[in-house]
């Protein structure tokens, strides 16, 4: 097997840094109750065979429609859900059974601060429990110190006005920043961020993903940023990876993916994403070129599940999922409609049934 | 793309409408003094975040509201038109106040000739009737002489009209998909062919694609059925491709309405330049951009002056003080771009900012943070 996940993600020679989270052919199936005890068994194959690197201060976006396995993919790289196959390492380790040492590093936030506070304690407490679960503070005093730095580091400023306020006190974008702070109170060094802004109001959405992004460069956080918002992806992410129905389609450094898509799925993504430039030009609403949706998980398409809804789709697509094909600065898809179909990368193993 | 000739008979106006709800620790202002004309044919968007009253004024206009809302002060004057083909809400084309209609009256003005599509299609949809009689329940309440085969009939054209197969009369809507239920209310709101259908985040809640298809849907209905729409949605960038006219809300109050076109590419108000550039661009340069700072305001303690002047780039010392009110911002010229802020009175500026001014403040202050 000669593919790494490095090359998925290479732009260029700007990284020197080795990967620090890296994640190989992760699956994952979430068995379904069997009615008949001797029927067939039967699971929701929510994620195909997903590769990932994620380098610090680097940022990598993950898009799909719901259903297309991006949270759960996030889940497993935190370990919230075990892979059913494949492997994660970190920092060239792989991952082991001590879950609470790996997630001192591994930091999940999620969509909705409205639900991941919880509502009858304040700013204090949520700051202290991971200060003091991973014995960053030893008394209530250094809490208290720790956490008003961390409000500083999320620009709620003065830090003191906050500490003992409830979350039905504050704002939607101020929930989310202590979300966040709670989440660097780990100091962890990868950031899983789920949706972060989409349950935000829209003008403070931006102001979020800014925060994000100044965490990242200054303290060179790996982040993995998942929208269904390709036009956040370009603005966030130096890398963009399109996920259908829990099948990798195409993936590369976000300008390239979004300038010059190649997958008719990633093609389809962007012709329906609202862009007011189109107006400018006087295009008007461009017409859909793919009817229908997302399929069932339980009994996929075979082959490259994106088939039946594919304009250019072949008699081939039905029985294989297609191999890698690079197509150069860094950028790859899996799509017959590219390359001499045979893959260049690595070949084989693409099918989704066994 | 679609030609709105401003001079068609207006179909809606709502005049100095405003809205209160009376909470246990004080009023609430939701909707303060808000006016604007529907011509028929038109899609009128509403633009805000959240608590901008955007709902609460479609919610007024439908007459659904409930205490402890209460509409203050206002009119909705409709224009009812006599229809050849069906029953008519009134036997005459005189213009009504929508607020003062008795609640016999309302029955008939509702879905006769005012429907509403709704943000959740899961809870505006019974979920132990199928669609087809949902579709047949508005139908024989509102045209009690239409014969069952009739109903079923127009049932099965209203579902082919959005494009759901017509043997999914008999399914339930959790047997349909988010986009097919939203498909199906939208069926529901055409099935009287109502003159106005108030659409309240009709796709917020579905994927992109899916939400594509719908608009589609949406456009070529009125195309076919010359209804108007007043479109309700925190997704500027959404209506400035779908719409005729866009009005922006904050906090309660216009702040700014004009063509599609005027909007985008010369927002006026502060505010809604902000809101416009809060989202990313899938094209062109690739520039750090700033949102708005700060968040909305509480609607109990809505700041003096514009309610946006803590938050505005270009605030100075009259916005604290004096309350904007709409007003043109190009005298003289044909746009009929209208703007709430005093950077367009000529009594507090002399000369009014260009589109690149207020942008260049935005970019100050995203100067300014980044220092931070």
């Amino acid at each position: 097997m000669s593919f790494s996940p490095q090359e998925a993600t290479t732009s260029g020679s700007e990284i020197a840094s080795e990967p620090i989270l890296e994640a190989q052919h992760l699956q994952k199936q979430f068995p379904l109750r069997r009615l008949n005890p001797f029927g067939p068994k039967r699971a929701v194959r929510a994620v195909e065979d997903t590769s990932l690197a994620l380098y610090p201060g680097r940022a990598m976006a993950l898009v799909g429609e719901s259903g297309s396995g991006k949270t759960t993919i996030a889940r497993m790289l935190a370990r919230l859900y075990t892979p059913t196959t494949g492997t994660l390492s970190f920092q060239g380790q792989p991952v082991g059974a001590n879950l609470r040492a790996y997630r001192r590093n591994i930091q999940l936030i999620f969509q909705d601060p409205f639900s991941s506070l919880n509502p009858v304690h304040d700013v204090w407490y949520h700051l202290s429990r991971p200060l003091k679960l991973y014995k960053h503070a030893r008394n209530n005093v250094e809490v208290t110190k720790q956490a008003l730095a961390l409000l500083e580091r999320v620009s709620m400023t003065p830090g003191e006005q906050f500490l003992h306020k409830y979350p039905h006190q504050l704002s939607g974008g101020q929930r989310q920043r202590v979300a966040i702070a709670r989440a660097l109170a780990v100091q962890p060094r990868v950031l899983l961020a789920d949706e972060p802004v989409s349950m935000l109001d829209v003008s403070i959405r931006l102001d979020i993903l800014n925060l994000l992004l100044r965490l990242k460069e200054e303290e060179q956080l790996a982040l993995l940023y998942i929208t269904h918002d390709i036009a956040s992806a370009r603005y966030f992410a130096e890398d963009t990876l399109v996920l259908y129905a829990g099948q990798m389609v195409e993936g590369g450094p976000s300008e390239e993916v979004i300038q010059h898509p190649k997958h008719p799925y990633t093609q389809l993504l962007l012709s329906a994403a609202p862009d007011p430039d189109r107006l400018v030009a006087g295009k008007g609403l461009a017409p859909l070129p793919a009817r229908g949706e997302i399929p069932s998980l339980v009994t996929p398409p075979s082959g490259c599940r994106f088939h039946p809804r594919c304009p250019s789709a072949m008699p081939v697509c039905k029985e294989h999922f297609p191999p890698r094909t690079d197509l150069g600065a860094g950028h790859w898809t899996h799509c017959f409609l590219y390359g001499d179909g045979s893959g260049t990368a690595f070949g084989g193993n693409g099918t989704t049934k066994e | 793309m679609m030609e709105n000739n401003p001079g068609t008979q207006p179909l809606l106006e709502v005049q100095n409408l405003s809205v209160d709800y009376a909470a246990s620790n004080g009023i609430v202002h939701a909707v303060t003094d808000v006016s604007f004309t529907l011509h028929r044919g038109e899609v009128l968007g509403l633009a805000g975040e959240s608590g901008s009253g955007k709902s609460t004024l479609a919610f007024a206009i439908s007459r659904l509201l409930r205490p402890p809302a209460l509409i203050a002060s206002g009119k909705v004057i409709y224009h009812p038109r006599l229809r050849a083909d069906q029953q008519q809400f009134e036997q005459s084309t005189l213009p009504v106040n929508v607020l003062d209609l008795t609640s016999e009256e309302l029955r008939s003005f509702r879905w006769n000739e005012l429907a509403i599509v709704f943000q959740s299609a899961m809870n505006a949809l019974n979920p132990v009737m199928t669609i087809g009689a949902q579709i047949m329940d508005v139908l024989k309440t509102h045209r009690p002489g239409m014969s069952g085969e009739a109903r079923k009939q127009r049932a099965i054209e209203l579902l082919r009209l959005v494009g759901i197969a017509s043997d999914r009369l008999k399914s339930y809507p959790h047997e349909l998909s988010g986009g097919m239920r939203q498909r199906a209310t939208i069926a529901i709101a055409l099935a009287l062919n109502a003159e106005i259908i108030i659409m309240d985040e009709p796709t917020t809640a579905l994927d992109v694609v899916v939400q594509r298809e719908i608009l589609t849907e949406i456009l070529h209905l009125r195309e076919q059925l010359h209804f108007s729409v007043i479109f309700i949605t925190h997704d500027l960038s959404l209506l400035i491709e779908m719409a005729d006219l866009i009005a922006i809300m904050y906090a309660g109050r216009i702040v700014e309405r004009g063509t599609q076109r005027d909007l985008y590419l010369r927002p006026r108000h502060p505010y809604s330049y902000g809101l416009i550039h809060s989202f990313p661009t899938l094209h062109g340069p690739r520039r750090r951009a700033l949102g708005i700072p700060g968040s909305p305001p509480d609607l109990r303690a809505v700041p003096l002056g514009c309610a946006f002047h803590p938050r505005c780039p270009l605030a100075f010392g009259a916005c604290t003080t004096h309350l904007p009110a709409l007003r043109p911002v190009t005298a003289g010229s044909e746009s009929e771009q209208q703007a709430a802020c005093h950077l367009y009175d000529v009594r507090f500026t002399s000369e009014a900012p260009t589109t690149q001014t207020i942008a260049a403040q935005y970019a100050a202050l995203a100067e300014g943070s980044g220092t931070r």
